[in-house]
């Protein structure tokens, strides 16, 4: 895991047009690759990540930040070494520690004790450098007794505070953390994160992926916003999240999958989204539509003093695609100041271009900043288009033919 | 750096043999009863039912003699196989020369062998056989062994890793093995026209040099001995390369 090269500044990690391919649909028995070799050449591949070049230098905190399945994981893969680029070229300086999976290759029936020798060996040390360590981590881990127990009857969280405990010991210079912090209780989270500031002030190089940004922004001073595999923001992390919660309508999407959850509310319920209706263009409720106007609107009734509130909406299919996002934050509308107990309501209005379906709405209701929301209600109402034909897509507009 | 690999790979084989002393009731108490039921119903097939014969030499020892080894290779390939795809979640998450694992596994099958060996000795005791000085060369022989299993191990686990179908065939493909090898059988009992083809099967050379030192007292015929060191050792060489080469994409398939 030592990688080390002559670089005369301080970069730790240095990537120059890094492009990663894989195959979709992995063939693991002969009788689909032979299927494979009939089909046109370089079809299948996929491009997880597209010419990323980025720096980041000793002692820095970076974040990679982006939706499900933008490639994160797969930096974090290309940096451990784990993943070899397709193209373009990657350094790497210093002993890493891989925390892309507490626990890679803990073994179910073997104790604690047996794991912890496994896995301290698989992150780099020595059997002599853990003997040294092994009362530290057990009392990090807060384990105790359970220390001689198979870990195949420990909770994921005693198995994650295990892993975490072994490889935040192995001192390493560049730590990877993806998305492992979530199943810990508050306070070995809190304990996670006052180590992993400890790191920060040691100057270990920290890259750290998560879907929190409240994490991101208390970890890192430096984000990278990935996007369908290319890098496309970096910048502090103010405004790089920032500039990801433009984006945010169709990563919720990702979170909260299924229309049969019809009144799923969330929020700080600051603000109460009361009445979602369809209706006609003269106002009058409505659930089925053809060509015409369709007009949404819901009434929100403000709890706590707002200012500058985002008002939105998102229109998904029944297969759970989106089909429209829209908020005043998008359209750059100003919404003003909204006394405690104020109720308003927003409406959108638009042509059907939509195709026959059933089409659900999720309105909401966030700060000025985007990031945390005041009330917002997955598919909190429905309804249908039926047209003369149906095309089969998403949408279905007006247009003609001409034979000449 | 090396010795950092050294404690993981003893970590890593003892991880296998404690895992599988663990998962069962009777752990290791299997790896003799196994052989030893083999050993059983091939002496009672072959040597009553088939009648091979084996000069002065008890059939049941002359089998034995072969089917130790063989049982190591078998396991150890079949172990090594699976490596790959077993520790996945290893290979996907952290950087490690990845041949440790197919290694650790084959590691890991040396316990088996010793506790097999020592039931075979207990049997060469018992059957009054002479202990001759070439004994001395049986390490020798499993070095080659060794080289070998390695080697062709190598190929196994790379290619196993994109296509699970060899470890589907594996089973099969270990029998036919066994039976084109002159274990259970004598390698006179092979017409001499088809004879010259025993020197593509480094198995075979290998179980007869280790009758020869055993259980005749004699050292290996050059003409049988040398092509077997030298198709082990291009095994070797040819199935590390090889392996090298498909382990940078393993982290894509598995
Ligand atoms: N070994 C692989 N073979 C084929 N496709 C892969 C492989 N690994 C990742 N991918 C694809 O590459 C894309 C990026 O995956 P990656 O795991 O990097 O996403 P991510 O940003 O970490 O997502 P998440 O937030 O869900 O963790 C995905 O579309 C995924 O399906
Ligand atoms: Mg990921």
């Amino acid at each position: 895991m030592l990688m080390s090269s002559n670089m005369s500044n301080n970069s730790a990690i240095k990537f120059n047009n890094v492009s990663k391919k894989f195959r979709k649909g992995q063939k693991l028995f002969l009788k689909e690759a032979l299927v494979d070799l009939f089909r046109p050449k370089g079809k299948g591949d996929f491009w997880a990540l597209k010419d990323v070049s980025f720096q980041i230098n000793k002692g820095e905190s970076v974040g990679i930040i982006g939706t499900n399945g933008s490639g994160k994981s797969t930096i974090l893969k290309l940096i451990a070494g784990v993943l070899k680029p397709t193209q373009g070229k990657i350094t790497v300086e210093g002993r890493i520690s891989p925390l892309i999976e507490l626990g890679a290759g803990f073994h179910p029936e073997l104790t604690g004790r047996e794991n912890i020798y496994l896995n301290g060996t698989i992150l780099g040390l020595s059997k002599k450098e853990i003997e040294e360590k092994f009362a530290e981590i057990v009392e990090f881990s807060g384990l105790g007794d359970f220390i001689d127990t198979p870990i195949k009857h420990y909770s994921s969280g005693m198995y994650m505070r295990l892993g975490f405990s072994i490889a935040v010991h192995t001192n390493p210079d560049i730590l990877i953390i993806d998305e492992i912090l979530a199943v810990g209780d508050m306070a070995f989270q809190n304990k996670c994160f006052g180590k992993i500031n400890q790191f920060k002030d040691q100057g270990v190089t920290i890259i750290f992926v998560s879907h929190s940004m409240e994490a991101v922004r208390n970890v890192c001073n430096k984000v990278l916003l990935i996007y369908d595999g290319r890098l496309i923001l970096t910048g502090t992390s103010d405004k790089v999240i920032t500039g990801y919660l433009e984006s945010i309508n169709t990563q919720t999407r990702e979170d909260n999958k299924g229309l049969d959850k019809d009144d799923l509310r969330r929020g700080d319920g600051k603000a109460k989204i009361i009445d979602v209706r369809t209706e006609d263009k003269k106002g009058s409720k409505r659930n089925l539509f053809a060509e015409e106007i369709i007009r949404i609107s819901f009434k929100v009734k403000f709890l706590e003093d707002a200012t500058d509130p985002i008002f939105g909406i998102v229109i998904k299919t029944s297969d759970d695609k989106v089909a429209m996002t829209s908020n005043t934050h998008l359209l750059g509308i100003k919404t003003g100041n909204f006394k405690k107990g104020t109720e308003k309501i927003v409406s959108w209005e638009f042509k059907n271009y939509w195709d026959n379906g059933r089409y659900s709405i999720s309105p909401a209701v966030a700060y000025k900043n985007g990031l945390n929301f005041y009330t917002w209600r997955e598919n909190s109402a429905f309804f249908s288009v039926k047209k003369p034909y149906s095309t089969g897509s998403l949408l279905n507009f007006p247009h003609f033919i001409n034979i000449k | 750096m090396v010795s950092r690999y050294r404690d993981l790979f003893i970590q890593l084989t003892l991880r296998e043999i404690k895992a599988k002393y663990k998962q069962s009731l009777l752990g290791y108490a299997w790896v003799i009863i196994v052989p030893l039921v083999n050993l059983l119903v091939l002496s009672i097939v072959f040597s009553y039912f088939f009648k091979v014969s084996t000069d002065s030499i008890p059939y049941p020892i002359y089998l034995f003699v072969a089917l130790v080894p063989w049982t190591f290779t078998a396991n150890a390939i079949t172990s090594a196989t699976g490596s790959i795809s077993a520790n996945n979640s290893l290979i996907t998450k952290v950087f490690l020369p990845r041949e440790i694992f197919p290694l650790s596994a084959i590691a890991a099958k040396l316990v088996d062998l010793i506790l097999t060996a020592l039931i075979l000795i207990i049997f060469l005791i018992l059957f009054k056989v002479t202990f001759f000085p070439t004994l001395l060369f049986v390490p020798l022989i499993f070095l080659v062994q060794l080289m070998f299993t390695i080697g062709i191990s190598f190929f196994f686990s790379a290619t196993n890793a994109f296509f699970r179908d060899i470890e589907n065939v594996l089973g099969v493909f270990l029998t036919l093995w066994l039976y084109l090898t002159p274990i259970i059988y004598s390698p006179q009992m092979i017409p001499p026209n088809l004879r010259f083809f025993l020197n593509f099967n480094p198995m075979a050379g290998i179980v007869n040099s280790y009758r020869d030192v055993i259980l005749y007292g004699v050292l290996p015929s050059f003409e049988v001995f040398i092509p077997t060191v030298f198709i082990s050792l291009l095994f070797l060489v040819a199935g590390y390369w090889y392996f090298k080469k498909r382990s940078w994409y393993f982290a894509d398939v598995i």
